[in-house]
């Protein structure tokens, strides 16, 4: 009985000191973050019989030593820590971005940009204005230079996501192989009594690391080992750790794939930080590298549309070649023969017209020209156009530059700008002889109808037509009969106006007369050709025209007098302006109390003034000019670069024309040849808040800040939902601290219970054995 | 020697009380046994819940010394026998069957008694040695604090829920 008695009292000890150490390593562990908390699992020892009727305890043993842990909360932490993992990322490289666009602040590229366009509208105020102009020319040098800077970061933090990638993926190995030796530790400690818990904990505190990167899945073996696994991929398994690697899918592009050794497809996890910058890598700066991109093109290409079409000072180029080349894209060795559209050019070139204004530094008159830009058409077409236009001369080099250029005292420009002699011919007024037709085409005319014409006095000569001529002689038009006229007769010009046809001598004033006789089938009583002599004026009538004009589309113009009479002084004499339809546009008062050469409103920005000088309506008096809306509908300066403020196609080529750079009065402020003229730089000023097809209907301010708005939502969402995903990890961690967590208040509660409990029992004890004292002595 | 003798009412009287006190006991020992269970296995809920039939089996151990009282010490006067009452003196004035009964039951009180004694002691031995313990813990762990005494010196319980009323009242 009493080796009995001993024994139990020493397996209580022992069970006690057990316990004590279970206790104390909870106590010094309440701190380290993963630690399950650890409960020793008693048992008493088989009884031993000591009569037929009692059965002795032997005292008590650990029956097992047990982690106090959920399978199920730690199964959702580590699917929690992966989310965490992802936005936390996310959330990062989005405030990085945020950073990179420093906005609002003085260099940021809305600040930048917003100098630039405002230093162009400070430019209108003195155009001519050198330091003005050099300092505008810097500032978009300043704006170029924002594009490109933001552009190299943008990309910086490209690369910078494949290297964290790959940093990702190393960890991910590491911890990988820390868990396959880990498995192996497990496999030989399950080998005896019970796998120990500490072991366990470092098990899962692996796998919570590794959740951070990638989302995992586990598998746990009997023996406590586990096999892991996440997007498809076997990570570690009983056997061993397998090793991912990070490749380039697509160099340029930055996309990079992970995928196990030997594996024929790629990881695809589903959270993680991995999951975050693979999405990174692929979308996030891709978007924003595009929209930034986007918005540059539209700015080169609005910016050039406005300043190729305007006049720097001086008048025009003296000469101009193309920042951009044409390709040879049918490996002919020279891009001449190739269709526009096909070499290359880095804007689109669409079907229109381009206007060519050539002006006289001597007289001050300028030859308008409209050619024809199809992106069909050959280079070479091209270059004839401008080569073929007086006054000019083009070509092509080898390395596919064009250039153009002006002979003698010239200038040219691709402007709107109005004729401002608006009576070129001088046929207004009549200071040279002319004669119009009573009658619009069509005429009907037959073969062989001819007439005399004598110009000046120096003998009838004879026009006859004939079918070769016309495409219908029953319904000829004006322009068919005038090629036909032009071709038989000297020292006078026929040419269509308004539909009618005009013969107008070569020569002005007095001696210029005009005298029609008709001939065979009486040509002339068909077209309404007066018989009349006709003779010129000593004074004709100076026409004048100035401004810009800013209508939408393009107007041709014919002038006609309502009357013969002298300008400021008969009554009532008006000019009536038909449109290319022979619609009325607009009547002109310029009778009795006109001042000669004042300026009557025309119309859409344009004004006309007539000196002194009769007109007549009896003699057909008319002429016709052409106001231009757009002088290039179909960006062929804009595609080739000639004439452009801006360089390159994209944020990351951007940059201002050198030869802007060099020569700042090739800054083409003026929209017409007049130095003050600030019309080209209102058009500028207007891109910044112009809305732009090319930029979803937006216009540059607007898409810029829709971009930033929509980096700001980004970067909002991603922080609000990192918020909220660590609340809901944190709240899982709570409850696990509860589950699996040491509580020092509790265990000293416990303590307490137990105090008392034990000592209720053994003061319970001291009774029942001072009772019995007696009983046993009785 | 007594010239009185130990009538059947006597006997009668001893042997209830000797039953009575013998199941008293058993009950005593099936707590204690369980008692040490909860210890071995450290279930102070198990433990907690045995505190209200240690009360029981101390009332019906209490109502055993008072028949005990009423039973030996009344046929020991009667029968004029000097001195303390013994049982084992009584008894020997008993003859033939009533004798052998008595007999009986006195040895199986006994062996209840000495299991529950023994019980008693292991159980002791467990109490203290998970009060040592406790104290070691809290010592280790709070530095110089002790726990809390239970119990004052006068025996008065110090904790504010009343575990064991009965139990302090009866102590």
């Amino acid at each position: 009985m009493t080796t009995v008695a001993f024994n139990t009292a020493l397996s209580a000890l022992t069970t006690a000191q057990s316990a004590l150490a279970i206790i104390g390593n909870n106590m010094a562990n309440a701190a380290t973050p993963g630690y399950s908390r650890q409960r020793i699992s008693l048992d008493s020892l088989p009884a031993m019989a000591t009569t037929s009727r009692f059965q002795v305890g032997r005292g008590v043993g650990i029956n097992s030593v047990d982690r106090v842990t959920d399978a199920l909360l730690v199964g959702r932490m580590r699917n929690q820590t992966a989310e965490v993992g992802r936005y936390d990322v996310m959330a990062g490289h989005y405030r990085e971005l945020e950073t990179l666009f420093a906005e609002p602040s003085p260099n940021g590229l809305n600040s930048v940009l917003g100098a630039f366009f405002a230093d162009i509208s400070g430019l209108t105020g003195a155009p001519e204005d050198t330091a003005r102009r050099v300092g505008l020319i810097e500032s978009g040098r300043g704006a170029a230079d924002t594009f490109k800077s933001l552009a190299r970061q943008l990309r910086g933090v490209g690369q910078g996501l494949e290297e964290q990638i790959k940093v990702e993926v190393a960890m991910i190995n590491s911890l990988s192989e820390e868990l396959a030796g880990l498995n192996n530790s497990i496999a030989a400690a399950a080998m005896g009594p019970s796998v120990p818990p500490d072991l366990v904990d470092r098990q899962e505190n692996l796998l919570q690391q590794l959740a951070q990167h990638v989302d995992v899945k586990t598998i746990h073996e009997a023996d406590g080992r586990v096999t892991v696994s996440s997007g498809g991929s076997v990570l570690v398994s009983p056997s061993g750790a397998s090793q991912l690697q990070a490749y380039d899918i697509d160099p340029p592009s930055g996309r990079m794939g992970v995928r196990r050794s030997g594996a024929s497809t790629d990881l695809s996890p589903r959270g993680g930080r991995l999951r975050a910058l693979m999405d990174l890598a692929e979308q996030g700066v891709d978007e924003r590298m595009a929209a930034l991109d986007k918005m540059a093109h539209n700015l080169i290409l609005e910016m050039n549309r406005a300043h190729s079409t305007g006049v720097p000072l001086g008048g025009g180029y003296k000469s101009i070649q193309s920042t951009n080349l044409f390709h040879d894209a049918n490996g002919s060795g020279s891009p001449l023969d190739d269709a526009i559209g096909q070499t290359g050019l880095p804007f689109d070139v669409t079907s229109g017209s381009l206007n060519v204004n050539v002006s006289d530094l001597n007289t001050g008159a300028v030859t308008q020209t409209k050619i024809n830009v199809d992106p069909s058409m050959t280079v070479q077409q091209l270059v004839d156009q401008l080569d073929a236009i007086d006054g000019l001369s083009a070509n092509v080099d080898p390395l596919g530059q064009l250039r153009i250029t002006a002979l003698g005292d010239r200038r040219f420009d691709f402007s709107n700008r109005v004729q401002p002699i608006g009576d070129l011919d001088d046929t207004f007024g009549s200071a040279a002889a002319t004669i119009t037709s009573g009658a619009q085409e069509p005429f009907s005319l037959a073969a062989g109808d001819s007439f005399t014409l004598d110009v000046d006095g120096t003998g009838p000569q004879t026009v006859t037509f004939n079918p070769g001529a016309f495409t219908n002689m029953g319904a000829a038009s004006a322009s068919e009969m005038a090629a036909a006229i032009n071709a038989q007769i000297t020292g006078a010009t026929a040419e269509a106006v308004d539909g009618r046809l005009v013969i107008r001598s070569a020569s002005t004033g007095s001696a210029s007369s005009l005298q029609l006789t008709d001939g065979a089938g009486g040509p002339l009583a068909t077209t309404g050709l007066s018989t009349t002599l006709e003779t010129g004026a000593d004074i004709g009538v100076d026409v004048a025209l100035s401004g810009s004009y800013s209508g939408a589309e393009d107007l041709d113009l014919t002038f006609v007098p309502s009357s013969d009479g002298t300008i400021g002084v008969t009554a009532d004499l008006q000019v009536s302006v038909f449109d290319g339809q022979g619609n009325l546009v607009t009547t002109l008062d310029v009778g009795q109390g006109y001042a000669p050469g004042s300026e009557l409103t025309l119309a859409d920005g344009v004004t006309i003034s007539f000196g002194a000088g009769q007109l007549s309506a009896t003699s057909g008096d008319r002429f016709s000019t052409r106001l231009v809306a757009d002088s290039d509908t179909s960006d062929i300066l804009v595609a080739a670069g000639l004439g452009g403020f801006f360089t390159g196609t994209d944020a990351s080529t951007i940059a201002v024309d050198a030869a802007l750079l060099e020569d700042s009065d090739l800054l083409a402020a003026a929209g017409d040849g007049n130095p003050g003229n600030n019309q080209n730089l209102l058009d500028m000023a207007a891109v910044w808040d112009t809305a732009a097809d090319g930029l979803d209907g937006d216009s540059p301010d607007a898409f810029y800040r829709l971009l930033l708005t929509e980096l700001g939502a980004d970067t909002a969402r991603a922080e609000q939902t990192l918020e909220t995903q660590t609340l809901v990890l944190n709240s899982l961690e709570a409850r696990r601290d509860e589950v699996s967590g040491v509580n020092i208040d509790e265990e000293l509660l416990q303590m307490e219970r137990f105090q008392q409990l034990y000592a209720v029992t053994a003061r319970f004890l001291q009774t029942v054995q001072d009772v019995n004292d007696i009983l046993i002595n009785l | 020697m007594s010239s009185a003798t130990l009538t059947a009412t006597d006997v009668d009287l001893l042997n209830a009380w000797l039953s009575a006190e013998a199941s008293a006991q058993s009950e005593l020992l099936d707590i204690l046994i369980e008692q040490r269970s909860c210890m071995v296995r450290q279930d102070l809920d198990g433990l907690e819940a045995l505190v209200k039939r240690s009360e029981a089996g101390l009332r019906r151990l209490e109502a055993a010394t008072r028949s005990r009282s009423a039973s030996i010490a009344g046929v020991w006067n009667r029968l004029g026998l000097p001195g303390e009452p013994r049982l084992d003196e009584i008894i020997a004035q008993a003859q033939g069957d009533a004798r052998a009964t008595l007999e009986e039951g006195q040895a199986g009180l006994r062996e209840v008694i000495q299991n529950v004694r023994r019980v008693t002691r292991s159980n002791q031995v467990l109490a203290r040695s998970g009060l040592d313990v406790n104290r070691a813990m809290v010592h280790a762990i709070f530095g110089d604090a002790e726990p809390r005494e239970t119990y004052d010196r006068e025996a008065r319980t110090r904790t504010e829920r009343p575990l064991n009323a009965c139990i302090d009242r009866e102590l």
